[in-house]
């Protein structure tokens, strides 16, 4: 019952209030960040959910940016996009019993350009939270490209900073209280 | 028997011994000061932002937002306007939000714009809420909460009239006299910055700013008295930032991309714990750094405490020969130099934290109320114990060059008549 509730607050907050004013502001758009190598991960807990966010240039993960134009770019896209959505590309502790619920990909070609980025977001739900002390990023070895991710996070009442990388693929968590 | 020689042989040579202590005390309270100050800095700035979920300010740097807004240090690089405020705080994941006006100051001590949520819903530490040790909340315009602090250090009583300056100038030209606050209630310490803050109403802020023009006060107008109907009609316009606890914090980041891309005006929301974190990743190479200088430079005192040991040897020669002809045993001759190395260092380490408390307590009000740091003059923490055991060890090893040195001497030698 609580977790419906804690789903119908998220979808809420999902639509864009805020944007809604201002149709009259002059083109005021924005522009994230865009590097090589480069991806960003938030990671927020709270009761037994976990919700997990990648943004990262589809170069990184890919190898190209442009939208697929060849069979074979064609092909690795489909790969990518089902190792994305499966959440494959995370390990969490079995203990913790985490189900994935939920992902969404967004279209990284949908807004033209030069520099597509690629987001995914996975849900899962974990009957037993308080164990998950740590996630560990599995791409680094798949995506080649990939040298490095930035970390936030929001677990057990408290806030952090991480960098991940090959070396250091293990996001440590005070685990939920 | 062995301890009272030690301490007599070196109290014989208390020159060169009191100089080689002070050098140990220097060096050891650098030490267990550096780590002192930069695990304090973190507990601190960490108690002050632990229960907020999101910071929102004008678009900057999610460091320059965190510091400047809750920590007080540096300056906003834009206002928010307090309708967009509002659209935010009625977000529905956002349980609670307490907007801040920053600017002017009384004496040294900020002066903070805000409202009556702030005292509900600010937490800090483990989740503590702010506390009255006198008074009650501001409920009107012309009155102000002071932080334990301003009230400590100025001496200000309930019902006392303060006037507040503009900017934030120890000593400002341009000070708001004619509209004095009056002092309405005092906060119970925190330990944080808002001991070192003056609280009033969004609208004190908006009314004694009422006929500026250009930051200073219009020259036409003697004097800036509003009447009744005036001050019922202020509204606040302009904000600092403000702070957001949310609903469900799995939420965190949502909100955080939706005020990110807020159409009507470029805001940032930053989270406090993360910035901070990132913040302590940049500085740790700055911190190992010191820590290894400051453990090169201990290092050096010891080497300089056996240096002047082995020195000592040579005018000691006699005295030894003859605790050797009185019955002594080389090893105990190998205790006793080892002896005087452990009393020096034992007594290093309570100078260095005789030094150190007392430099933390004649340094505290000015870090508290420039950083608003709250370091505990206690330098103590659980590691503390076993870096001090290591630099006992790292003595005594020394030490013992000039211990066997001694252990090894032959009794002739020192009782040669030399000539």
């Amino acid at each position: 019952m609580r977790i419906a509730w804690t789903w119908y607050l998220l979808l809420f907050a999902a639509t864009p209030i805020m944007a809604a004013e201002h149709g009259d502001a002059a083109g005021h758009e924005e522009h994230g960040a865009h590097v090589h190598g480069e991806a960003q991960l938030t990671l927020a807990t709270d009761g037994g959910l976990l919700e997990i966010m990648l943004e990262s240039p589809a170069a990184n993960l890919l190898g190209f940016e442009q939208k697929p134009a060849t069979a074979a770019q064609q092909g690795a896209w489909q790969q990518q996009q089902a190792l994305l959505k499966s959440g494959q590309w995370l390990q969490l502790p079995v203990a913790a019993k985490c189900v994935l619920q939920q992902q969404q990909l967004n279209e990284p070609w949908a807004k033209g350009g030069q520099h597509a980025d690629i987001s995914i977001s996975l849900r899962y739900q974990c009957n037993a939270a308080e164990l998950l002390n740590e996630v560990k990023v599995i791409l680094f070895t798949t995506a080649a490209d990939l040298q490095q991710i930035d970390v936030q996070w929001v677990s057990g009442g408290q806030q952090g900073a991480a960098t991940l990388n090959a070396k250091q693929p293990v996001l440590q968590l005070p685990g939920t209280e | 028997m062995l301890l009272k020689l030690a301490r007599q042989s070196l109290w014989s040579r208390r020159g060169t011994a009191w100089l080689t202590l002070c050098s140990l005390i220097i060096s050891l309270s650098l030490l267990l000061g550096i780590d002192h100050l930069r695990l304090e800095a973190k507990r601190s700035f960490t108690s002050t932002v632990a229960g907020t979920d999101l910071i929102v300010g004008a678009r900057s740097g999610q460091l320059n937002l965190l510091l400047y807004t809750v920590f007080r240090i540096g300056n906003a690089t834009n206002n928010i306007s307090y309708a967009h405020y509002e659209q935010i705080s009625k977000h529905p994941q956002v349980r609670w939000a307490i907007p801040l006006a920053l600017g002017d100051s009384h004496r040294g001590f900020r002066v903070l714009g805000t409202n009556t949520d702030y005292f509900r819903y600010f937490r800090y530490g483990e989740q503590q809420s702010l506390q009255l040790a006198a008074g009650r909340e501001f409920s009107s315009v012309y009155e102000t909460v002071l932080g334990a602090d301003v009230a400590k250090k100025l001496g200000y009583q309930l019902g006392q009239e303060i006037v507040l300056s503009h900017g934030v100038g120890k000593v400002s030209f341009s000070q708001h006299k004619d509209q004095p606050f009056t002092v309405v209630g005092i906060l119970a310490p925190t330990g944080t910055p808002v001991d070192q803050s003056v609280h009033v109403s969004l609208t004190g802020i908006e009314a004694i700013h009422q006929g500026w023009q250009n930051g200073a006060p219009a020259m036409r107008k003697a004097k800036t008295v509003l009447s009744e109907a005036e001050l019922a009609a202020l509204q606040p316009t302009v904000l600092t930032g403000a702070l957001l606890g949310l609903k469900s914090k799995v939420a965190t980041f949502a909100v955080q991309r939706q005020i990110n891309e807020f159409k009507a005006e470029p805001l940032s929301a930053i989270l406090p714990g993360a910035a901070l974190a990132e913040l302590w990743q940049m500085l740790v190479l700055v911190e190992n750094l010191l820590l290894v200088i400051t453990a090169l430079v201990l290092l050096a005192a010891l080497i300089g405490l056996t240096t002047t040991l082995l020195a000592a040897q040579r005018e000691r020669a006699r005295e030894l020969a003859i605790l050797r002809a009185i019955g002594a045993r080389p090893w105990q001759l190998f205790l006793l130099i080892e002896l005087e190395v452990l009393l020096l260092t034992v007594t290093s380490i309570a100078g260095a934290f005789l030094l150190l408390t007392g430099s933390l307590a004649a340094l505290q009000p000015w870090l508290s109320s420039q950083y608003g740091l709250v370091i505990s003059l206690l330098a103590w923490h659980p590691h503390t114990a076993a870096g001090l055991g290591l630099v006992l060890a790292l003595s005594l090893l020394l030490g013992a060059i000039p211990a066997v040195q001694a252990y090894r001497q032959s009794l002739n030698q020192g009782l040669q008549v030399r000539l």
